[in-house]
């Protein structure tokens, strides 16, 4: 909204604004406005001072004109400045004839675009200045030739004489929306004259002696209009506004179109209501019906559209059609033309939530749908609005005013409010003085009856819908008073606040984040939404997809794995540079339930309506275009994430195999037996969909962060008194036989071996066993995985290593020897049921 | 010296002479004076002498030991001199790129969310969480956002498309399914909705933070359609506008680690009356003006102010004996102002050019 400093003083007594305005602050006008209006919550975003370069402009009066000798389109103008004549060279093509005015620029001007006038020769004549037009003086948008002026202007006059105010100072206000009154310069000006202690004196309107025609107007939706008021025009000629009227509109932003639709702006500007000017002469029977559309109802608003309209659209009708859709856009046939002679205007106020709908249903956001919206005053504010639009249409329009209405629907009531002065004290926790009180109110316009000292009751003016219960009024009184008065203090004592806990998600979150950023990998944060081309790979079926109806960069459907994400982040790198790629994310994946989940809780009606979020650790491993990669370092990555909440995980066979994942490259992550996750390298599918080269190798893994058990204390286990004796072992197996099977079976034909046939020294302590790590788990190590020659076709060589140890003693060579040679045969006997092939070598 | 003494003497030091390590240093002692050494063997020899020639070979045959003795130690003392000497003139360029571990490091987002959470935790602050994908009566309603008002603007929203769960006819709550429109379910446009859940389930007095994600469909130079918030909540009897001014100086104080000239300037959100803006003196050029702070001298953090009537009625808590404020701010803009980011877009590509600058 861009509010003028010239126009804020029209609302003041002459001079009044200038002189508070230098009483409160003794800075410029830009940064006096900016604190002050800041300081109500009338955020200044930008201050511009304009029309600087048009004080030196000068009426000049046209004294010859005669052709340039050497080019067709210029002309050689006399040009009386009032002192004298001067000669300038001249391109326009709308000159006016001999005794015509023209805003002139003299040698050593600056024109508001930082053009400097200089005498110069134009094609061999001699031009000592410039006939200038509205755009080049920054004053209009029409640079379609120069600027004329008025006949009766005096040569010589200073335009900035002719024109008050077009030298200005513009704000650019951001209005909340709670404060339609705000935008318009009475509203503004309110606020500031309450603030500075300046009453309001804007310029004054006067009642038509027309008499009342009510069946000028009939509110056919009482619920939907509140209040119509109608004037009847006659005899106007539509023209062209006058200079001072088309410089204000082009200040804050409008274009100049004529004097009856410019009238309408103005005072949509001055008093934030919008208005609406019908060619009376085209309404069938010269009267308007407010009603709601038929549905399907066509009707052709002002920008040429032809909308269908429903039942719950508002339209102001004469006899057989929509002319207007209500607070939001006027029809074309009873538009506004050159030609028009009589008028019917319009100021209502439109029930605020219909005329939203309406605007949204059809796509429109005008300047009037915007202030309807938001609420615009239904009181005096209409009428004095309507009144000073009829006034300045007779002023610049001519005709008279021959008919009015004022017809009632249902207007919104005034609430009644209780203010309690100690309530104002314990929200803000500063005292309002009552005095202070009673005048912020009163600049405000509410209405306050003071019940006892300390409870008032008050009705807000019709201007401040946005004022509905206490806690608005106390936040008047917060805003004039001063939010710098409040005091910062605690008002609840330290002692009495209750500890501070963190959320278990977030927090095993948060350490994963940093198991993997210890691992070497970046942290990165993806769009939650995804192309659904992007999840075709996965298991979400396309029913249990979450979608975003009104997507942006076609990313339609919330994310249901994290891998995309990060594979995007992939191809970026990738086409950028050569470097590993070593990318981590904690993040939600999106799906709805496969069933219904029931819910418990407060919430819970709502939670059963919910997807289901899955909080998830991922991470992404690329060697770069080296290569090199082992695909163990993505288990690795994964295992020290969890180490980093206490957990040991272990890579198992996956229970079923991902969809994501190569099948013959993947594993789960195991913590206690239970899934956790898993990694593996990415599917070739994906690489080729995410257009990488062939044969690049990709691993990823993921851990489900709710499958995850609880952070376990460590408990320190005693060390073991005696050292530990190792066996190797190396087992040819098949190439699809996993060492954590084998790990396994070795670790079961222990318990066999040691469950057999026991004698007298088996059961003391100075038993020989299979030796536990420091974890208190078989000890047990995969050495090496060994591919090379010697082993046969789909085989490869597994070393391992066995610890042995017994409580009391140390061990001999054979008695480990004894045992290990037991274990590997029982173990290799479990795995032959599946792998017939195993043998150690 | 007899002459068997002799030779074997002579031997041993042609052998020590070419002897260069330790290992056939040891090698040669055990040959002459191990057990089966050669020199060991002609002291047994001793005992076939005639008695009066023993004494005087024992003699000579403790010398020659001896002599070997002393010969071995010195040539060891030798060897480990030369090889210190060796060890000693290697040379390493140790001025090349260093050889690191891949050295990983977290997002500056999550950074500032930490460091935020950290914060808020020492005043006292418990975390809250929320979904994602939440319901148009705790984005909006709840919020005194009501349908078809102008303060919807306020944020663009992603609606999600409702959903029959299977099976949902079974339990009962059909109903709701049912009525769920198009237009109820949304992304969260703020963390916000945490405020009402957290009210609909704990009792006053509540004191909590809730960071995380949000959506809005707004995407230019200096929008992301996802972004994020920080939301703080404290509601107890007696909390007034003076202690949120005091905790959110305390906050700063703590957060940026010294005194910041704060700001607070009326303004309107929905669910706060009164409302707030809160801006901080710009702790880069320190209020003088700079490409940071756009020239004003102060940053603007987020809004805040005094929890609306109307919301705590929405949830259950009456506002003649309870009072609180709240205030929201953008993480994304902090962390960006904080680190100097200088575009948007670099924050979600996942660069890793961009995200190991961040160590």
């Amino acid at each position: 909204m861009k509010i003028s400093h010239q126009w804020l003083r029209e609302m003041f007594a002459e001079g009044a604004l200038d002189a508070a305005l230098a009483a409160w602050s003794t800075e410029s006008t830009a940064v006096a406005y900016t604190r002050l209006l800041t300081g109500l919550g009338l955020e200044v975003e930008a201050v511009e001072v304009v029309g600087e370069g048009v004080r030196a402009i000068l009426v000049g009066e046209i004294r010859g004109k005669s052709p340039h000798p050497k080019a067709d389109k210029l002309t050689v103008v006399e040009l009386f400045d009032g002192t004298g004549v001067v000669q300038v060279v001249c391109g326009a093509s709308n000159l006016p004839p001999l005794g015509g005015k023209v805003a002139f620029a003299p040698v050593g001007a600056v024109l508001p675009g930082g053009l400097a006038i200089a005498a110069r020769e134009l094609r061999g004549v001699a031009s000592q200045g410039m006939i200038c037009s509205e755009t080049e003086l920054e004053i209009g948008a029409d640079d379609s030739g120069i600027l004329i002026l008025p006949d009766d202007w005096g040569a010589g006059d200073r335009l900035v004489d002719r024109v008050p105010g077009i030298a200005d100072t513009i704000l650019e206000l951001g209005v909340t929306p709670n404060r339609p009154d705000a935008l318009g310069h009475l509203g503004v000006a309110r606020d500031v004259g309450a603030k500075l202690g300046i009453p309001l004196r804007p310029p004054p309107v006067k009642r038509p002696d027309a008499a009342n025609a009510p069946g000028l107007v009939t509110i056919a939706a009482p619920d939907r209009c509140g209040r119509y008021l109608g004037y009847v025009l006659e005899d106007m000629s539509v023209q062209p506004s006058p200079l001072w009227m088309r410089v204000r509109l082009h200040r804050v932003g409008l274009r100049a179109i004529n004097n009856v639709v410019d009238v309408t702006n103005f005072v949509l500007m001055e008093c934030g209501q919008p208005l609406h000017a019908f060619d009376r002469d085209r309404l069938g029977e010269g009267r308007v019906v407010v009603r709601r559309a038929g549905q399907g109802e066509p009707m052709t608003t002002l920008d040429g559209t032809q909308k269908l309209l429903t039942v719950d659209d508002l339209v102001i009708a004469d006899a057989s059609a929509p002319q207007a859709l209500a607070g939001v856009m006027g029809g074309a046939p009873s538009m506004v033309h050159a030609g028009t002679h009589t008028l019917l205007l319009e100021a209502a106020w439109f029930a605020p939530a219909g005329v939203r709908a309406t605007a949204r249903r059809h796509g429109y956001a005008t300047d009037s749908s915007y202030r309807f919206e938001r609420g615009v005053d239904h009181g005096v504010g209409l009428e004095r609005a309507s009144l000073r639009a009829l006034g300045l249409l007779l002023e610049l329009a001519g005709g008279r005013c021959t008919a009015w209405t004022d017809v009632a629907g249902e207007r919104p009531q005034q609430p009644t409010i209780p203010l309690r002065l100690p309530r104002v004290t314990a929200l803000l926790g500063v005292e309002v003085p009552a005095e202070a009180a009673r005048a912020v109110l009163s600049g405000l316009e509410v209405q306050v009856r003071e019940d006892s000292p300390e409870a008032w009751t008050c009705v807000a003016p019709t201007h401040r819908p946005d004022l509905q219960r206490e806690v608005d009024l106390i936040e008047e009184l917060m805003r004039f008073h001063g939010l710098d008065k409040v005091p910062a203090c605690l008002t609840v004592p330290v002692e009495a606040r209750a500890a501070a806990h963190s959320d278990p998600i977030t927090e095993l979150g948060d350490r994963l984040a940093e198991g993997l950023r210890d691992a070497g990998l970046h942290e990165h944060v993806a769009m939650a939404f995804v192309a659904e081309s992007k999840i075709e790979f996965f298991t979400v079926p396309p029913d249990r997809r979450v979608r975003v109806e009104n997507p942006m960069r076609a990313a339609g459907v919330m994310r249901t794995h994290m891998l995309p994400g990060l594979l995007d982040a992939l191809a970026h790198n990738i086409v950028r540079h050569t470097r590993p790629v070593r990318l981590f994310e904690v993040g939600r994946t999106y799906a709805w339930p496969e069933r219904h989940v029931p819910k418990d809780g407060p919430t819970a009606a709502i939670d059963v309506l919910l997807p289901r979020e899955r909080p998830v650790a991922a991470a992404l491993i690329y060697a770069g275009a080296k290569g090199g990669v082992d695909a163990r370092e993505i288990t690795g990555a994964a295992v020290q994430a969890l180490a980093r909440v206490g957990l040991r995980a272990r890579p198992v066979d996956p229970p079923a195999l991902a969809a994501h994942l190569h099948p013959g490259v993947q594993a789960a992550l195991a913590v206690d037996g239970a899934i956790v996750g898993e990694a593996g390298e990415v599917h070739p599918d994906l690489v080729r969909a995410w257009d990488l080269a062939e044969g690049t190798r990709v691993f990823y893994a993921e851990i489900d962060l709710e499958a995850v058990p609880p952070r376990r204390t460590a408990t320190a286990r005693d060390l073991p008194r005696f050292p530990s004796t190792a066996r190797d072992l190396s087992l040819e197996i098949p190439l699809t036989l996993s060492a954590a099977r084998v790990v396994a079976a070795l670790t079961a034909a222990v318990s066999q071996v040691e469950a057999g046939p026991r004698t007298e020294a088996k059961a003391t302590a100075g038993e020989v066993r299979l030796a536990t790590d420091s974890f208190g788990e078989p000890a047990v190590e995969v050495l090496e995985d060994y591919r090379g020659t010697g082993v046969p076709a789909g085989h490869r060589a597994l070393l391992l290593r066995l610890h042995y140890a017994a409580e009391q003693r140390s061990v001999t060579d054979d008695e480990a020897q004894a045992l290990h040679n037991a274990i590997i045969a029982a173990a290799c006997e479990a795995l032959r049921a599946s792998a017939p092939t195993v043998r150690p070598r | 010296m007899p002459a068997r003494l002799a030779t074997q003497l002579a031997a041993f030091q042609e052998a020590l002479a070419s002897v260069d390590s330790e290992a056939a240093l040891y090698e040669l002692q055990v040959a002459y004076l191990g057990k089966k050494g050669t020199v060991t063997a002609l002291r047994g020899e001793m005992g076939k002498l005639p008695p009066d020639q023993r004494k005087g070979f024992g003699a000579e045959w403790n010398r020659v030991r001896d002599a070997i003795e002393a010969e071995l130690e010195a040539r060891r003392d030798y060897l480990k001199d030369q090889a210190r000497r060796l060890d000693l003139a290697r040379v390493e360029d140790l001025t090349l790129p260093p050889l690191r571990p891949p050295a990983g490091t977290l997002h500056p987002l999550s950074q500032t969310r930490r460091r935020l959470s950290e914060s808020f935790q020492r005043l006292g602050f418990s975390l809250a969480v929320g979904p994602h994908v939440e319901h148009s009566k705790y984005n909006f309603d709840d919020l005194n956002v009501p349908d078809n008002h102008p303060a919807r603007d306020m944020a663009d929203t992603f609606f999600i498309r409702p959903h029959r769960h299977p099976g949902l006819d079974d339990h009962g709550d059909n109903d709701a399914a049912l009525r769920l429109r198009a237009g109820e379910l949304v992304l969260r446009t703020h963390t916000s909705p945490v405020q009402v859940r957290t009210m609909l389930t704990q009792k006053p007095p509540i004191r909590i933070v809730a960071i995380g994600t949000t959506f809005r469909c707004d995407d230019d130079a200096t929008h992301s359609p996802m972004f994020h918030q920080i939301e703080g909540l404290y509601v107890d009897r007696g909390v007034t506008m003076a202690d949120l001014k005091a905790t959110l100086m305390d906050f700063t104080r703590d957060f940026y680690g010294r005194r910041l000239d704060v700001r607070f300037r009326p303004s309107f959100f929905p669910f706060v009356e009164p409302g707030a803006e809160f801006d901080i003196g710009c702790p880069f050029c320190g209020g003088d003006g700079c490409n940071l702070c756009k020239k004003t001298g102060y940053i603007e953090i987020g809004g805040c102010g005094m929890v609306h009537p109307a919301v705590f009625e929405a949830c259950g808590i009456d506002p003649e004996v309870y009072t609180g404020w709240a205030f929201g701010f953008g993480v994304d803009r902090m962390t960006m102002s904080q680190h100097a980011v200088p575009h948007l877009r670099h924050m979600f590509e996942g660069d890793v050019r961009f995200l190991e600058q961040f160590s």
